[in-house]
């Protein structure tokens, strides 16, 4: 699969988790400036052909805003924990629909999602506080951010191995 | 006719989304049950009837996949049809979540459209 196809499934699935579901239209790229100091994060882990983990992190004000239209709440009332059940609940859809694109295996399986440390899981994931791939494993990375209206999201795709289809 | 629908999903916040997604489409709901796991919702079905089950796949105790399974094992409970919401779309997942007996499933994200059609095909289905 070549970078553009591949930024291009990931593109297509923040577009169409944000719109089906969460009722929020991409507005399009976000700037630079606008991702430098992202406030929420979560983390999913996959197992499959190939495996990785996909890391969403948003602006406050973009995370509160989709939590309240999830959960049909007032934005100035919805509680910090349930933000943090829709943003790892973002995530895990996310992740699911580009694994549908991308993925070799017949199946795959996503783990858990965790809230992480947004200031931690940015530019850099080599300075998280996770190990990194496995010595000699091939490892693809792919970025794609967007403004939402109430602040950026910003997705990252990590994998290790070939990526399907080829 | 109103209905009684249990909810399978270790996110609460999608467990509410699917629930206001039931009862804003014109569903009308006499109750709503909600578990967490596969087991939670045996608990709860040997308690209650329900008309319909919503059930993911990926959950700790008692996974989606289990859970058909004890369904499947129970002769009452067999007969409740329930229909499973995933982010899994890989055909190989749906073949083996039908042919454990799920009557319906729907890819996460939908459209609510799309969930209020499988739901009602699949109490359409029972009450025919």
């Amino acid at each position: 699969m070549t970078d553009e196809a591949l930024r291009q499934a990931l593109e297509d699935s923040i577009s169409e988790t944000l719109d089906a579901m969460f009722f929020t239209s991409c507005l399009g790229p976000a700037e630079d400036r606008a991702v430098a100091d992202l406030e929420a994060a979560a983390r999913v882990t996959f197992q499959g052909k190939p495996s990785g983990r996909l890391t969403v992190r948003m602006a406050g004000g973009a995370a509160r805003a989709i939590a309240a239209g999830f959960l049909g709440e007032d934005e100035e009332t919805v509680p910090e924990e349930r933000v943090g059940d829709v943003l790892r609940e973002l995530t895990n859809m996310i992740c699911g629909f580009v694994l549908s694109r991308v993925e070799c295996a017949e199946e795959f399986r996503l783990d858990e999602p965790k809230l992480v440390d947004a200031a931690s899981c940015g530019i850099a994931p080599e300075q998280a506080s996770e190990p990194p791939a496995a010595p000699g494993a091939p490892r693809r990375r792919m970025v794609h951010a967007v403004e939402t209206g109430a602040g950026a999201l910003e997705a990252s795709l990590e994998m290790e191995g070939r990526i399907c289809p080829p | 006719m109103s209905y009684r629908v249990l909810i399978v999903d270790d996110s609460p916040a999608m467990r509410t989304f699917i629930r206001r997604v039931i009862e804003s489409s014109g569903f009308e709901l006499s109750d709503c049950f909600e578990a967490g796991n596969g087991e939670e919702a045996l608990d709860v079905l040997r308690r209650e009837w329900v008309d319909a089950i919503l059930t993911d796949i990926n959950m700790p105790v008692v996974d989606g996949e289990e859970f058909l399974r004890r369904l499947a094992g129970e002769d009452v409970l067999k007969t409740v049809p329930a229909v499973v919401i995933s982010t899994d779309a890989t055909e190989r997942r749906m073949e083996r979540m039908l042919a454990l007996g799920a009557r319906g499933y729907v890819t996460k994200p939908f459209r609510p459209e799309d969930l209020r059609a499988e739901l009602e095909r699949t109490l359409e289905a029972i009450h025919d």
